[in-house]
């Protein structure tokens, strides 16, 4: 091996591969982040941003450090730094006087004096670096500061910190980090110099990265992993609510499974129960593998699900004719779920109710809750209800289905909520209130055997078909995953309501209202509206849905919101159904 | 333009691979390797194992950048729209040049001069065709200022036209200088031209083959009409070139004449193809034509040592040479003919370059069509250096490109030998010039 092969000419320097180095050092291979960074910081560009001198840029990490660390710590005097040599010819008036300010400067750096960056001057404008208090700005402030200079002339003042000594001005240039033309880093950088504050290696950073580049490619909060034999819905979640309800925070120190996640507000705040730096390093094999969000305990069965299992309907005309039936049955769980929703406390009334019966200390925020997680699974059967049009109108773009074309299907919703699963016959639908019979009722018409999964089970069968378009498989996929949030949510629901027993403290007497009250009929004339936005947006189907006017609609239900709430607070419940023609009574099984 | 590397994509057709990198022996030795033109120094022990051919050795000097040996330059890319073109506005001379290989300017041919309307119409294209950007005009002949008015109707014309357009125009100029009037100085002056005037030498050198009509030689005339423009040359650049013709191969007594005379830069280009065979260099020559332009540039160093800091190089064959080394400077071809650049001739048809026209092997075209995409192609890979023989075996190949197109055509490569020595001499000379005189080699 030889000493010398010295790269010359400018295409030589930038192909330079210094030996040991990979081929992810050079810039050109880079994904540039600097965060501090993964191939390269360029912050550390900046540690050498004047010529001649070389930069710490220190963080605030104790502030009762006297002296004060903090801001960008002059390290050493580079008196070798080619730029003074060969500079841009504009700065060789500079570069003289420059060179002799610096060993002056030099001989001042005595060991054990600490030395920082004053002031800087560029442009007439000059920047005191302090703090109306007088206190030094912080590193990165400063790192700010220089990162706005133009490569232009620069004057600087190093003063030291803690000892008396005289501040010294330099007069010199913000260094161009890049040969213009080729684009060659400045030979002033030492090998090693600008990697030296690199990410460490990707174990560590599960656990340290700061811009959560690495965060995000980990799980946070995951499920537990499911025991052997121990009893599992068709998805495979635990059956036992809680444990299938159970979070556990991934990199948790301590590895049992029986600890339920919980998430302060910094990230400093949660480090002490996770596993530490050499931990991460050491032990990153106990780390468990994640599929579905739920930690594996052992070799991954993928799960039966009805999906798998379902039959798919004979032709296209029994799919459509299906999707009309869902598309009324999500309307009707929309309105069964907001008419249950409004049915719950506010939770303003329900601190005063918990107040005067000094009783329930979580009432506020139990209301609070469900009546968030209602909103959400109405909120999301909203979506469905137009993906079902979508499922519509691709069917019918298809051209599958002989002289049909598509219309939307919006209204009216079903009367009936077909039997299937726990529910043994068909019921008639009622608006109700929140009880646990209602809690019940919806749990039973989400759950995974339930007649709504299992009739877009048969769809997504249906589709997985060649003679359909491709995507609106994807679409219905989506509708079943959902699903099963749905029913987790209204397990959760029925959970923490069960808690209080027989006592409906949590409800609002609710009575559904008049079509003749002035206020019912306000709250009636908006859900019409609605609709009638709905239609008119759908109508076009698929790509050419007409935004504004779903735009429209939303905007109304922000107004019906406010409707059906101050209906509610006064007892009232808003009769969505009584719109719409009764149902026609259900034989006798 | 810049080229990436790849293998060919058929297994190069017999022979030994192209040397993959070239020694540049001496008190400090140097190695060029061939892809990307990159330079090192290099210690003596490894001159020695790289001259001994050892593998060992070569790979460690090709581990030194990205790549491996053996590639050769990509095929031209698809040649953009022509942006720089020439004008050949007087195809017919007020001079009697004896070496002109456009025969008096007549390019063989009946001398005549370029309508008007032809120029307009060719520089409108230009404009139209290079879509915003920058364009070069360029004035030739012939002597161009034969044909002043157009001239003037020209850069005129050109200036409105890429002001409505938002491009932007450049002007060069190539003539002997004789007949320059004041208006023609404030014209180069004000439009920035480039202007290279013919010039050989002394008066002496310069009047032995550059008579007029009369074969009075032209030297005082020139120097007289070129003096206000070199004492004060506005916004303009001027350069001198010298024909340097066998019979005195001298080079730094030409170059010292010409800064003498007022020139801020000179350069010297040596006679290879034209009507008196007893004037081109051939053979023997240039052996020691490569001395003299070795003395000249030594000369040269010698003299910016001399001034110090900051003094600018004013010979200017060893000024590009440097400035192509230094950047890596690693192309097909030898300059920008037919890629970005064409020539167009007073009929208003479109040749590869100024040195072409009216060679129908050359010709690419006519106004009426523009410069023709599939001649140019066809022209340019047949070009490529990599394409031509001997080039495509030679070290040098990508820092040469192959010679000017017209004169291998016309004469062949018969100073390759000197090419390379003259490229051995600038390699050595750009290794104490970036360290001794750095600041000739800083960005403009």
């Amino acid at each position: 091996m030889t000493d010398k092969i010295l790269p010359r000419n400018l295409t030589a320097r930038a192909a330079y591969a210094v030996p040991g180095n990979p081929p992810s050092t050079r810039l050109e291979s880079g994904v540039g982040n600097c965060f501090p960074g993964l191939e390269y910081d360029h912050r550390n560009l900046d540690r050498r941003f004047f010529p001649g001198l070389v930069f710490e840029y220190v963080t605030l990490s104790d502030a009762a450090a006297d002296p004060p660390i903090q801001g960008a710590r002059l390290l050493a005097v580079d008196d070798a730094d080619p730029e003074l040599a060969t500079g841009e010819a504009r700065y060789q008036a500079l570069a003289g006087p420059l060179a002799s300010r610096l060993d002056e400067l030099a001989t001042r750096l005595a060991p054990g004096a600490v030395w920082f960056l004053s002031a800087i001057e560029q442009g007439g404008r000059k920047i005191k670096l302090e703090d109306s208090t007088g206190a030094p700005l912080d590193g990165p402030v400063v790192w700010r500061l220089v990162r706005n200079l133009r490569p232009e002339a620069v004057t600087l003042t190093v003063a030291p910190r803690g000892t008396r000594g005289r501040p010294v001005v330099l007069a010199g240039w913000r260094r161009r980090y890049t040969d213009p033309e080729t684009g060659v880093i400045s030979l002033s950088y030492q090998p090693g110099e600008l990697t030296q504050s690199l990410c460490s290696p990707w174990m560590h950073d599960f656990r340290d990265c700061a811009c959560t580049y690495w965060a995000s490619n980990h799980p946070d909060i995951v499920f537990p992993a499911v025991e052997p034999g121990e009893p599992t819905l068709p998805s495979g979640i635990p059956d036992d609510p809680l444990l299938g309800q159970q979070r556990i925070d991934w990199l948790r120190a301590h590895r049992a499974r029986a600890l339920t996640a919980s998430s302060a507000a910094t990230q400093d705040a949660n480090l002490p129960y996770e596993m530490s730096h050499f931990e991460i390093n050491e032990a990153w094999q106990d780390l468990a593998i994640v599929l579905e969000n739920r930690e594996l305990g052992g070799p991954y069965a993928p799960r039966s699900r009805q999906v798998d299992n379902a039959r798919p309907f004979a032709t296209p005309v029994e799919l459509r004719d299906q999707l009309l039936v869902l598309a009324g049955l999500e309307h009707l769980v929309i309105l069964l779920y907001l008419y249950a929703r409004y049915s719950l406390l506010a939770p303003d009334e329900a601190r005063a109710r918990a107040k005067k019966a000094r009783s329930w200390p979580t009432l506020a925020d139990d209301v609070e809750f469900v009546r968030y997680q209602i909103l959400g699974v109405a909120i999301s059967e909203m979506q469905h209800l137009r993906w079902v049009n979508h499922l519509l109108w691709g069917l019918a773009d298809a051209k599958l289905i002989e002289g049909w074309s598509f219309a939307p299907a919006v209204v009216p919703p079903a009367r009936v909520i077909p039997a299937a699963g726990k529910l043994q016959g068909d019921l008639p639908a009622v608006l109700r209130p929140l009880d646990p019979a209602t809690r019940q009722l919806f749990q039973d018409i989400e759950e995974p055997s339930g007649y709504i999964d299992g009739r877009y089970a048969r769809v997504t069968a249906t589709l997985l078909q060649g003679k359909y378009p491709s995507q609106l498989y994807q679409m219905a996929s989506n509708i079943v995953r959902d699903g099963e949030q749905h029913y987790l949510c209204f397990r959760d629901v029925n959970l923490l309501l069960s808690a209080y027993g027989k006592d409906l403290v949590y409800l609002r007497s609710i009575e559904p209202g008049k079509p003749g009250d002035p206020a019912v009929r306000q709250a009636l004339d908006t859900y019409s509206e609605i609709v009638r936005d709905l239609v008119e947006g759908y109508r076009l189907g698929g790509p050419y849905e007409n935004r504004l006017g779903l735009a429209e609609a939303r905007q109304r239900m922000f107004t019906l919101d406010a409707q059906a709430e101050a209906l509610a607070r006064r007892g009232i419940g808003v009769p969505y159904l009584s719109l719409f023609a009764p149902p026609a009574p259900i034989p006798p099984r | 333009m810049s080229q990436a590397m790849r293998p060919l994509a058929a297994p190069d057709a017999g022979g030994a691979p192209p040397p993959a990198f070239h020694l540049v022996a001496g008190a400090r030795p140097l190695a060029l390797v061939v892809e990307g033109s990159r330079l090192y120094e290099i210690d003596a022990e490894l001159a020695l194992r790289l001259d001994a051919g050892e593998a060992g050795a070569i790979e460690e000097l090709l581990a030194c950048g990205a790549g491996a040996p053996g590639l050769r330059l990509a095929e031209v890319a698809p040649p953009p729209h022509i942006h720089a073109l020439s004008l050949n506005l007087a195809q017919a001379c007020n001079l009697s040049c004896s070496y002109c290989y456009a025969d008096e300017g007549r390019f063989h041919g009946a001398a005549r001069q370029m309508p008007e309307a032809v120029a307009l119409a060719a520089i409108d294209r230009l404009l139209e065709s290079a879509g915003g950007g920058r364009v070069t005009v360029g004035f030739i002949g012939g002597e161009p200022f034969l044909n002043r008015s157009t001239l003037h109707a020209c850069v005129a014309h050109a200036r409105a036209r890429a002001a409505r357009l938002g491009a932007a125009v450049g002007f060069s100029v190539t003539t002997n200088g004789t007949l320059l009037t004041e208006a023609d100085v404030d014209l180069l002056r004000d439009n920035a031209f480039v202007v290279t005037v013919s010039l050989d030498g002394d008066a002496a050198t310069h009047d032995r083959h550059r008579p007029d009509r009369h074969g009075v030689g032209s030297h005082a005339r020139a120097l007289a009409a070129l003096g206000p423009l070199l004492a004060d040359p506005g916004r303009a650049r001027v350069t001198a070139r010298a024909t340097v013709t066998r019979d005195d191969l001298r080079v730094a007594e030409r170059v010292g004449a010409m800064l003498d005379a007022g020139f801020l830069e000179a350069g010297v280009s040596p006679a290879r193809t034209g009507p008196a065979p007893e004037l081109l260099l051939c053979g023997a020559d240039w052996e020691r034509f490569l001395a003299e332009m070795v003395r000249a540039a030594d000369a040269e160093l010698d003299r910016v040592r001399r001034l110090g800091a900051g003094e600018p190089l004013r010979f200017s064959n060893l000024g590009i040479a440097l400035q192509q080394i230094h950047r890596g400077s690693c192309r097909p071809l030898p300059c920008g003919a037919a890629y970005g650049y064409a020539s167009v001739s007073a009929e208003g048809r479109y040749y590869t370059c100024h040195r072409t026209l009216d060679d129908p092997r050359f010709a690419l075209g006519d106004l009426a069509s523009g410069p023709d995409l599939e001649a140019r192609r066809r022209f340019l890979a047949a070009r490529h250096v990599d394409a031509q023989e001997p080039c495509r075996s030679c070290w040098a190949r990508y820092l040469c490109g192959g010679g000017c197109h017209a004169e291998v055509a016309a004469a062949g490569r018969d100073g390759c030998d000197y090419v390379r020595g003259w490229l051995d001499h600038c390699l050595r000379t750009y290794v104490e010039v970036a360290e001794e005189l750095p600041w000739l080699l800083a960005a403009a």
